[in-house]
């Protein structure tokens, strides 16, 4: 292990088993990477200048390369990208240290299995024709103010995009019900990161063993296919396990 | 891995890994913190975070749905539908265009913006659904999601 120098700092990308074997990849700034370890885990680290600006592009993509080419050697918990301490001994001190047990359980956690990460959108204009064909209050309301100016019966239109967003919610969480219900027994624990809503129906981070994850894949491309014009999903991944690591 | 495979396949979209975009929302606020030691610009970050995960149901949200369905060609009383030529214009203007638009001005402002490469990155983002969707088998619908 390269001594820290006075102007350096350690980037840190992951923490990983004390035995896994570094990827050929270069990191931030193009160094090098270096394993740091304490007791049952280590932390793949990197060194870099200690003042220089952080979260450029560059760094968020060597960073994620990092980190994916991590995962074929092992379990992987991704540090949050920008984590950059003063020196190895911080690194230890503060995190390998007091976490050392908690780290190897959640390393434990996500072994052998893959991140996903789910979006399911509706289609703008099918699911506000359904909703104009399902209610008639929004057909009226429709038919009051539509060819009339922007600025003309204000409250009609207000009261008209509030039916419309009442049952575009409703909605997404149903179809959200839907898809989950149909997903769920499939994987190994999932998160929803944004509950169903105007943004989307479904904004989900999958966790999947990896001997499932084509029968995953086959399943969603089924799911997709089944309601192509309606809902459009969208599938990251695989993926190093983001979501499901943390210090909690 | 077979998901070379299905990358041609169909209708699930599937980004490329490397997708900036991507990157940006599935990673950023992820994994294991230690809370002193995170050094990044949270300018950017802040937005981003606000726009893309919450939409407030407001005033403004309730009237850019309603200038949406009264753009919708509806066949007012068979049930049926003529599906519209200005669902572009549509989208621009309706509740999601606007979220995509925050996200995309929030994206600039955490990685600089400016430089040669946005361009081509925003287009990665949006080719694999172009692409995808000529297997489609509804062509008004297609154009609908290769926006």
């Amino acid at each position: 292990m390269t001594p820290p120098q006075q102007d350096t700092a350690t980037f840190v990308y992951a923490v990983v088993r004390p035995d896994h074997e570094l990827p050929d990849v270069t990191g931030v700034d193009d160094g090098p990477l270096e394993l740091v370890v304490h007791g049952p885990v280590a932390a793949v680290v990197g060194r870099v200048s200690d003042d220089r600006p952080n979260g450029r592009r560059a760094d968020l993509t060597a960073y994620s390369t990092v980190v994916e080419a991590l995962v074929p050697g092992g379990a992987v918990a991704p540090m949050r990208f920008g984590t950059v301490v003063p020196d190895d001994d911080v690194l230890v001190h503060d995190l390998l240290a007091p976490y050392a047990d908690d780290l190897a359980r959640q390393l434990g956690e996500v072994e052998g299995r893959r991140q996903y990460h789910l979006r399911v959108t509706f289609v703008e204009e099918t699911v506000l024709t359904e909703i104009a064909e399902a209610d008639p209050r929004v057909r009226e309301l429709r038919a009051a103010t539509r060819d009339l100016p922007e600025d003309a019966l204000v409250g009609d239109r207000i009261r008209l995009g509030e039916l419309v967003t009442q049952s575009w919610e409703r909605w997404a969480r149903a179809d959200a019900d839907r898809i989950l219900a149909e997903l769920v027994p499939m994987l190994t624990t999932h998160r929803v990161r944004r509950e169903p809503g105007l943004g989307s129906v479904l904004d989900l981070a999958l966790l999947v063993e990896s001997e499932r994850s084509q029968e995953v894949e086959d399943r969603l491309e089924h799911m997709a296919a089944e309601s192509a014009g309606r809902l459009h999903f969208r599938l990251a991944g695989p993926m190093a396990p983001y979501d499901f690591v943390g210090t909690g | 891995m077979t998901v070379q495979a299905h990358r041609g396949g169909g209708y699930l979209d599937r980004p490329a890994p490397s997708s900036l975009a991507d990157v940006v929302e599935i990673i950023l606020d992820k994994g294991i913190v230690i809370d002193a030691y995170v050094r990044v610009s949270l300018v950017g970050i802040e937005l981003l975070t606000i726009d893309a995960r919450i939409v407030i149901a407001s005033v403004d949200t309730y009237l850019r749905f309603a200038e949406a369905t009264n753009r919708l060609d509806l066949v007012e009383h068979g049930g049926g539908r003529e599906l519209p030529d200005f669902i572009h214009d549509m989208q621009q203007s309706g509740a999601a265009g606007k979220v995509g638009g925050a996200v995309k001005g929030a994206k600039k402002a955490l990685t600089g913006g400016g430089d040669d490469d946005e361009d081509e990155d925003n287009d990665d983002d949006e080719r694999p659904r172009r692409r995808r969707s000529s297997s489609s088998s509804s062509s008004s619908r297609r154009r609908s999601s290769s926006r």
